[in-house]
């Protein structure tokens, strides 16, 4: 079908919604039921079926309409929720997926699919019982709820700041917290209103514990925050009993802190009538109802036990606070994403190109200016000059910024996997996720996913052992994967943490041999047993297993993320788990450089990865002749000379002398880069100063020439090649032997076993 | 024909259409066709670790174009550069992708047309270029012009042939 | 100048498609995401409105108690879009204030049919 704007439209937004349905999924697998996230996933239903209905996709509302009358049992509470309801509303989030994908090469569904999870679905449909299975049934939603409100306590208390009940726990000063901060900290997020001091948990002179805390205070705070915002104050602090009521609050729950508060009932009603949380007449009338229950003879216990019950869901609210907080601002993050413009992303990168070229003739321009100015003083040139270059530079900021995505997204992904994984292979795992905030370039991320997935596949089978096994070496029977990404200089890391059986180095060894990767006699470090997982042929054959056994070895994982300008480490221990760091350039497009020529021709290093500059001593000079280090400060700096490095590299040395004149100059400017902490100098012939180097990829016929990014402009309008310095750093230690050879050097030992983990 | 003169004649692009030039006295041919333009040769960056075929890369309006050097590719010799030595930009699909590449002759000759039935199957014998490059030879008053298969001159082995170097440099670490 | 509709659904496809179908019929409209959104949108007068029911932030029940208390648009028809399997909120739009509603999945010929009766 040809697809037009409207079904594009149509698409993206459901493949959105059906994002939004997954997690959401998950989350109710994680907290049970929950009206809203419910709500949520019933809505992607909704929206798609009935979207569906404009372009007349029958086969989606056909399906999507089974999907949506389960989930509207589960809204009104006639079918449980459950995990295995969850996996088949989670087939059946898949299968919309593909019917989504399908559209453009009118493709409707596997049919026999299709009836399976029908069939599944409605089971679960008729084995709902009549009746509800909510516990909190009554508590309905108060939009849908269209009996007017009889119970008094349902109404809300006109105050317009937060009500906080503290009383902080006895431990309070000897863990050295000062309740002082605690009110600087609540008048930076408004205004404290009131603050009533609670003395009646003060004990008498006698009883009293020097060093103990007996204090407590009902604050009114007028803010506009959110909740979890003033109890992350709290967060540290040992709290014996802590109530934060939002502005309008229901009358229930000022209801609740009375009764839930130690201090006499009377006593604190006065005192939230002090902050001005409640009035009197409204303290009047929550006191009356209170004392017509108990004296309609209304059973205690199951007073008692309803009451309880929202306690409990009190007490579970502050618990998952801090896991919720995260959620609230994943939410948030898409809430402020829904008013943003989309942009067709082509448009994107012609803009960026377009600032590239703007970048370029800046450079260019600017050039012209000093050359200009040098001769001709001309200030207000010189001025207008400086303002363009200013503005150039922020634009290219922005520019860039625009690509910038975080990373949160293709993470919260693997909670999916990491959870039907497990399933399958009756593990207990759990995906821990940081730095999610972590911001890189969009086609860095769009391409990073399929690495990830496998790395992660790779770890759930066969990093995380089987619970028994776990609780027999003495870990816990649920084993963790950490996701985690952060910023370093100029680069991005994202690491796989598993808290696995580790990587058996003897093993790794023994396996390559017998493949023929390596041979016998070699010797390896532990790393490079590690690093073997990522040799061509290695992972192939023996995995078997249908989790991470498709067909797809390491080897591959490890060029997608090299196409990127990426590298990949490995380090384990064996019993403790395996950590993978995936080291991603920060930006593909445009980046500060260092310009140096070798041969009159220009390479541009990454500002960001250039540790210093220096121009060699004689003694150095000398030094460097005769070997392949240079000794600088009482440290030892392997060097190369890349003129050299080129030449030896190079095909055909006796050509191309048409063209070059040869040079005897002696070099003795280095640039000393570092990455993944190893230093090295590279020896050039001039060092020429910074540059803003926009990015060209190396392009279909320069694609396999490693050691470089890509090509620069210059502001002379020649092309440069930028270096890429962690493949630079791989290759040349990589190429030692064939490169000293050649230089008929010999070896040193010392280099010979440095690696770059 | 002069090389404004040649230019304005590429504007009208036909099938039959070929570009004739000098090669270290050879004279070849490559269809009008996959030629986006002509350019004087000027200054070009060299290209460290690549195989000697490639002559360098220029900047065409702000794109890095890969230049090859056939003389050297056919092992002609080193060709003559002087003022009259131009680069021939052309556009080749490989492996459906549209990669621009420049090719270094010694002199721009004439647009002339050759129908395809007057394309005379390659002579196995006496070519000095290999024949697999070679779509043809066109009969003309003093001899031939061999007309170039430009899809095999710059075809996928060719221009993999840098990841070659590559990976053969790779396989010697193991 | 055609008859003036608010177009309330949180799906972006429906807007784009249903906005454009109303356009094309004549009508000039203003499409709001979601309930907060059309409610921020009344400071115009309305010939009609039609409204998604079930929205994030604020639903359309939500939306039409707050229409009705709209001096500008207090009387204007209200068109709900909804599902059959949500009768209950079928019925509270009606008790809300809602004139018609159509079910979903719908095509906009359906929706332009029921406005030029609406409004003639």
């Amino acid at each position: 079908m040809e697809i037009d704007e409207n079904i594009q439209i149509f698409i993206s937004e459901g493949e959105e919604l059906l994002q939004e349905m997954e997690e959401s999924l998950l989350e109710l697998e994680e907290s049970g039921n929950d009206d809203e996230v419910l709500n949520k996933i019933f809505r992607a239903a909704h929206t798609i079926k009935g979207s569906a209905g404009l372009f007349g996709f029958d086969y989606i509302i056909h399906f999507t309409h089974v999907v949506e009358n389960v989930l509207d049992d589960m809204r009104n509470c006639l079918i449980p929720t459950s995990s295995e309801l969850i996996t088949v509303l989670m087939r059946s989030r898949d299968y919309i997926i593909t019917l989504l994908d399908g559209i453009a090469d009118d493709f409707e569904g596997d049919k026999a699919e299709e009836e399976e999870l029908i069939n599944l679905l409605n089971a679960f449909k008729s084995s709902g019982a009549e009746s509800s299975v909510c516990e909190t049934e009554q508590i309905s939603d108060e939009s849908t709820s269209d009996n007017a409100a009889t119970d008094k306590s349902e109404e809300q208390a006109q105050t317009n700041h937060y009500h906080i009940s503290l009383r902080l726990g006895a431990d309070t000063f000897r863990m050295g917290f000062d309740p002082a901060s605690m009110f600087r900290q609540l008048s930076d997020l408004g205004e404290v209103k009131e603050a009533v001091f609670i003395p009646q948990n003060l004990p008498s002179l006698e009883n009293i514990d020097p060093e103990g805390c007996y204090l407590g205070w009902e604050i009114a705070l007028v803010s506009n925050v959110k909740k979890e915002e003033i109890s992350e104050i709290f967060q540290f602090v040992d709290v014996s009993q802590l109530t934060i009521l939002p502005p309008q609050s229901h009358f229930s729950d000022y209801k609740h802190l009375i009764e839930q508060l130690p201090e006499e009932e009377m006593a604190l009603g006065q005192i939230l009538i002090e902050t001005g949380s409640l009035t009197e007449n409204e303290l009047q009338s929550i006191l009356n109802e209170q004392k017509e229950k108990s004296d309609s003879g209304e059973s205690p216990s199951k007073h008692l036990t309803g009451d309880l019950l929202v306690e409990n869901q009190m007490v579970q609210k502050e618990v998952v606070e801090e896991a919720l907080n995260k959620q609230t601002k994943v939410r948030e993050q898409k809430q402020k994403a829904l008013t943003f413009v989309k942009v067709d992303s082509s448009k994107l990168d012609k803009l960026i190109n377009l600032v590239g070229e703007l970048v370029i003739n800046g450079a260019k321009l600017n050039q012209i200016t000093e050359d200009l100015v040098k001769t001709t003083a001309n200030e207000e040139l010189e001025e207008t000059m400086e303002g363009l270059t200013m503005s150039l530079e922020e634009l290219r900021e922005i520019a860039l910024g625009l690509r910038m995505v975080p990373i949160g997204m293709t993470f919260n992904r693997f909670h999916r996997v990491v959870r039907d994984t497990s399933k399958d292979l009756d593990k207990e795992i759990k995906l821990e996720i940081y730095g999610a905030e972590t911001e890189l370039d969009k086609t860095v991320i769009e391409k990073i996913g399929d690495p990830l997935m496998h790395l992660i596949r790779n770890s759930l089978d066969h990093g995380i052992e089987m619970p028994d096994v776990r609780q027999r070496a003495g870990k816990p029977s649920e084993g963790i994967i950490t996701l985690k990404a952060q910023h370093e200089a100029g680069y991005i890391t994202i690491q796989i943490l598993d808290d696995g059986k580790g990587l058996d180095p003897v093993a790794l060894r023994t396996k390559a041999i017998e493949k023929g990767i390596i041979d016998e006699s070699k010797k390896l470090s532990d790393q490079d047993c590690y690093n073997l997982i990522f040799a061509a042929g290695f992972s192939t054959a023996e995995q078997v297993s249908n989790i991470s056994g498709r067909g797809v070895g390491m080897d591959v994982v490890r060029r997608n993320i090299e196409s990127l300008r990426g590298s990949v480490y490995i380090d384990s221990e064996l019993g403790i788990g395996t950590t993978i760091t995936i080291q991603l350039p920060l930006t593909l497009a445009i980046i500060d450089g260092f310009n140096v020529s070798i041969d009159d021709e220009s390479y541009i290093f990454p500002l960001d990865m250039i540790h210093e500059c220096l121009t060699l001593t004689p003694a150095q000079i000398k030094e460097a002749t005769v070997q392949n280090y240079i000794t600088l400060r009482e440290d030892v700096l392997p060097i190369v000379h890349l003129k050299e490095y080129f030449d030896t590299n190079n095909e055909n040395n006796n050509y191309n002398t048409t063209y070059m004149r040869h040079h005897d100059r002696e070099r003795h400017n280095i640039v000393v880069v570092e990455f993944a902490n190893q230093k090295i100098g590279l020896i050039v012939d001039e060092l020429l100063g910074e540059v803003q180097a926009v990015i060209k990829p190396l392009g279909r016929v320069f694609k396999g020439l490693s050691g470089f990014a890509g090509f620069t402009i210059l502001g002379s309008g020649m092309v440069a090649l930028v270096l890429d310095i962690p493949s630079l750093i791989k290759e040349v230690v990589g190429n030692e032997h064939k490169y000293f050879d050649s230089l008929k050097q010999k070896s040193i030992s010392s280099r010979g076993n440095r690696n770059l983990h | 024909m002069s090389l404004e003169e040649i230019v304005n004649e590429l504007a009208v692009t036909e099938q039959d259409q070929h570009l004739t030039f000098d090669l270290s006295g050879e004279e070849l041919a490559v269809p009008v066709m996959n030629i986006r333009e002509i350019i004087r040769f000027g200054k070009l960056t060299k290209m460290p670790m690549v195989p000697n075929f490639i002559e360098g890369v220029i900047n065409l309006r702000g794109n890095v174009v890969p230049v090859i050097n056939l003389a050297s590719k056919f092992a002609l010799g080193i060709n003559n550069n002087d003022k009259r030595t131009c680069i021939i930009i052309m556009e080749v699909d490989i492996e459906d992708e549209a990669v621009v590449m420049g090719i270094v002759v010694d002199k721009v000759l004439q647009v002339i047309e050759i129908p395809d039935d007057e394309i005379e199957p390659t002579p196995t014998l006496g070519a000095k270029i290999q024949t697999n490059f070679i779509k043809g030879m066109a009969k003309k008053e003093d001899g031939f012009t061999i007309i170039l298969d430009i899809s095999q001159v710059l075809s996928a082995e060719e221009v993999a042939i840098v990841s070659d170097i590559h990976k053969k440099s790779d396989k010697d670490d193991q | 100048m055609g008859k003036k509709i608010l177009f309330v659904d949180d799906s972006a496809s429906m807007r784009q498609v249903v906005g454009i179908a109303l356009k094309n019929a004549g009508y000039e409209v203003t499409t709001a995401v979601d309930g907060q959104d059309g409610v921020s949108k009344l400071s115009e007068r309305f010939a009609a409105i039609v409204s998604d029911l079930n929205m994030p932030n604020m639903n359309g029940i939500e939306m039409i108690k707050a229409i009705k208390q709209d001096a500008n648009n207090k009387f204007a028809p209200i068109i709900m879009l909804t599902t059959e399997s949500s009768d209950e909120m079928k019925k509270q739009g009606q008790a809300a204030g809602a004139k018609v509603w159509i079910v979903k999945p719908f095509k906009p010929d359906q929706l332009i049919g029921v406005l030029k009766k609406l409004l003639g």
